[in-house]
């Protein structure tokens, strides 16, 4: 009887776990300051916050391009965690990069949350603590006006859970990769002509020269 | 007298219309052309189809919103619309087998020319241009009934658009590998753009082989034939009248739009679905997406069968009960999806059931009811009801799966209630001489009769409805076993005093 009941209780902690909210993380015990790495030169603008005119944003200073190997250089305080904690950093998607868009929808379920990439972040197993990290962003990443957010990963948790959290002010671009190089547009302009120039082929046998 | 040797390995009836369907023969040119045709089209699906498994990748690529990939889905299939309509005079004109090359090998321009769009706008075109190949349905149609007489007609048609209509099903499938393929060379935003190229290829690849390989009709190419003085033009205004005023024509266009359509709207948007839903990878949701489609290998023709089942007791009116309660079914499981959103087994248990439901209703609406409708428009009408499949899925993607007030699972929950709704209105199907879902025949009213008002008085005394006489006789079985049976009692019983008399 007593077993069931701790079973139960594991159970209903199994479950409270897999349902946690960002509420449950509330303050942010970390704070994040982004600076960039733009053609070698590194930037520390102010941050861009302001999205309704998107003025900020445009701007060399913060702007990543893919191409160019630009990366974000992402700071972070926050206090040391427990033993075995690590710390995982994600993108999220802007307001403006995620409207319209059901498969970046903000969740309060963080296992559910879409807009800050909770399933897939970039990096994983940081230590706790203060600490940097170099981001370069890969040739698949998705053209969007993003922020970083940070979970602090509680250990041999199952299902994860989380301790503490953190998110940059700021906003940054992604300019991607160019996803048209000249290569392929030859072949696309090649290729498109063989199926028209072979029907004005064919009939032009059968019916002018075959006279069929 | 020396034996001649048959033209043809298989028999034929007096139009060289061969008698039987062998699936595994590519005999010439009965069977080669029904193997090049249903192959045409089901290529067709594979391109039109090729960006749904595809869809997480390239709506990151072109930054794509809810509304444009519902905008592109509608265009997909909004194209063929008009194309449908524009094949049936391409058939008639030039035969099927331009309608096919023509087809396939001008969209293949817009299927390469995918691999270098860039926004929103350039993918809706070529998603709109490259779903005009659909249109191949109808010469596909047309080549089966040319080539096979009317006993076996049924069967091949529903065989090769079932068959074709598997296209979707495979690119679901196998559209994630090309990419995956492509993905192991290239970032994933070129990946996909090469792998387009496939399909692109696949088209060339048919088209020619429809052209060089096929034979218009059992006799020769439409060419040699006019040549030879034995094909005239065919006259469309007749029979544009015959379809457009009878309203079993529009009954139907209505109803294929909650069959077909719902089956495109579906191919549309299953992939991603699987893949937004429940977390899993492309290739798994392409794998699962692919199950929808590719049922119509088999259940497209089961809604034939079961139809005919039905029409031997009952009629056409068991006809209409199985179309009835199959796209019902169908409805039902579209509102089934909402409530087992929350499971991946849940909800391919659905899939399945859902994915032998609407080829179901597909089969029995084009192939067993739709050709009774009217002899003499008989391929304007078929043209337009498969053109309202198309129409029903842009109405249905526009309504339930483009705007961002509503979730997809909402959506698929209402495009049930539609479905079910528009089932509903079979109830109103009428043919005089055999009855209605809940109505019976009139026994004064002959098969003769209903097919000849198509015909003016004076086409009926220059004898010009006598072409439609045979069918008007083959048609007879839609009485039902009760009815025929009876009709020959009577038959019998007003012969038999003619008899004793003469004895």
């Amino acid at each position: 009887m007593a077993r069931a009941g701790i079973l139960l209780l594991l159970g209903f902690c199994g479950l409270a776990a897999a349902a946690q909210n960002y509420s449950s993380l509330q303050p942010p015990a970390y704070t994040i300051t982004l600076s960039f790495n733009i053609s070698g030169t590194e930037y520390n603008p102010l941050p861009c916050v302001d999205l309704t005119n998107r003025a900020c944003l445009p701007q060399a200073s913060t702007c990543v391009s893919v191409p160019n190997g630009d990366s974000v250089i992402i700071r972070w305080e926050g206090p040391a965690g427990a033993a075995g904690n690590t710390l995982s950093l994600m993108t999220c998607f802007s307001n403006s990069s995620a409207v319209d868009r059901p498969w970046r929808k903000a969740n309060a379920v963080i296992s559910k949350d879409k807009k800050c990439n909770v399933e897939k972040p970039f990096k994983q197993g940081l230590p706790t603590g203060s600490g940097s990290y170099v981001w370069t962003p890969g040739a698949n990443t998705p053209p969007a006006i993003y922020n970083i957010q940070l979970l602090e990963v509680q250990a041999n948790s199952d299902p994860t859970n989380y301790t503490a959290m953190g998110r940059s002010v700021g906003f940054f671009q992604i300019q991607p990769i160019n996803s048209t190089p000249s290569w392929l547009l030859a072949m696309v302009g090649v290729f498109s002509c063989i199926g028209p120039l072979t029907l004005a082929g064919f009939f032009t046998w059968e019916k002018v020269i075959k006279k069929d | 007298m020396s034996a001649t040797t048959p033209r043809f390995s298989v028999p034929v009836d007096s139009e060289n219309k061969s008698k039987v369907l062998k699936i595994w023969s590519f005999q010439r040119p009965h069977h080669l052309s029904f193997h090049l045709s249903w192959m045409s089209f089901m290529l067709a699906f594979f391109a039109t189809f090729a960006a749904p498994p595809m869809m997480p990748v390239i709506r990151n690529n072109l930054d794509l919103t809810k509304p444009d990939i519902g905008g592109a889905s509608i265009a997909a299939v909004t194209g063929a619309v008009f194309s449908r309509i524009l094949l049936g005079a391409v058939c008639d004109s030039y035969g099927p087998r331009y309608g096919h090359g023509v087809l396939q090998l001008l969209c293949s321009a817009a299927t390469f020319a995918m691999a270098s769009i860039t926004n929103a706008a350039g993918f809706i075109i070529c998603r709109m241009v490259i779903g005009f190949s659909l249109a191949t349905f109808v010469p596909c149609q047309f080549w089966c009934s040319v080539m096979f007489n009317a006993k076996i007609v049924g069967t091949a048609n529903a065989v090769a658009a079932g068959w074709g209509n598997m296209g979707a099903g495979l690119t679901h499938l196998i559209m994630p590998y090309i990419f995956t393929g492509m993905a192991s060379h290239q970032p994933d935003f070129i990946a996909w753009r090469c792998a387009y190229f496939v399909p692109g290829f696949a088209q060339i690849i048919i088209g020619l082989l429809v052209l060089m390989f096929g034979q218009d009709l059992p006799d020769g190419n439409y060419g040699a034939l006019r040549k030879a003085g034995k094909k005239d033009k065919a006259k469309t205004h007749m029979e544009l009248l015959a379809a457009v005023k009878n309203y079993r024509t529009w009954l139907l266009v209505l109803n294929y739009g909650y069959c077909f359509g719902v089956e495109l709207t579906v191919d549309n948007n299953i992939s991603p679905y699987l893949y937004d839903q429940f977390g899993i990878d492309l290739h798994l949701a392409g794998v699962l997406g692919a199950v929808f489609g590719l049922s119509n290998l088999f259940a497209r023709a089961l809604g034939g069968l079961a139809s005919d089942y039905a029409s031997r007791r009952f009629g056409m009116r068991g006809r209409l009960w199985t179309l009835w309660i199959v796209q019902s079914l169908g409805g039902v499981c579209s509102i089934l999806m909402f409530y087992t959103s929350h499971s991946l087994g849940a909800t391919m248990a659905i899939v399945v059931c859902w994915s032998i439901f609407v080829p179901m209703g597909c089969g029995a609406t084009y192939v067993d009811i739709a050709p009774f409708i009217t002899r003499r428009g008989l391929g304007v009408a078929t043209g337009l009801i498969g053109a309202g499949g198309n129409t029903g899925s842009a109405i249905t993607q526009a309504l339930f799966f483009t705007g961002t007030s509503m979730t997809t699972t909402e959506g698929f929950k209402w495009m049930g209630v539609m479905i079910l709704a528009v089932t509903a209105t079979l109830v109103l199907m009428h043919f005089p001489m055999w009855g209605g879902m809940l109505t019976r025949a009139n026994p004064e009213v002959t098969e003769e009769e209903y097919y000849s008002r198509d015909y003016t008085a004076a086409e009926k005394e220059q004898g010009l409805h006598r072409a439609i006489l045979n069918w008007a006789s083959e048609s007879r079985s839609n009485r039902g076993f009760k009815e025929q049976l009876a009709k020959l009692s009577a038959d019998l019983t007003a012969a038999a005093p003619t008899t004793a008399a003469a004895v």
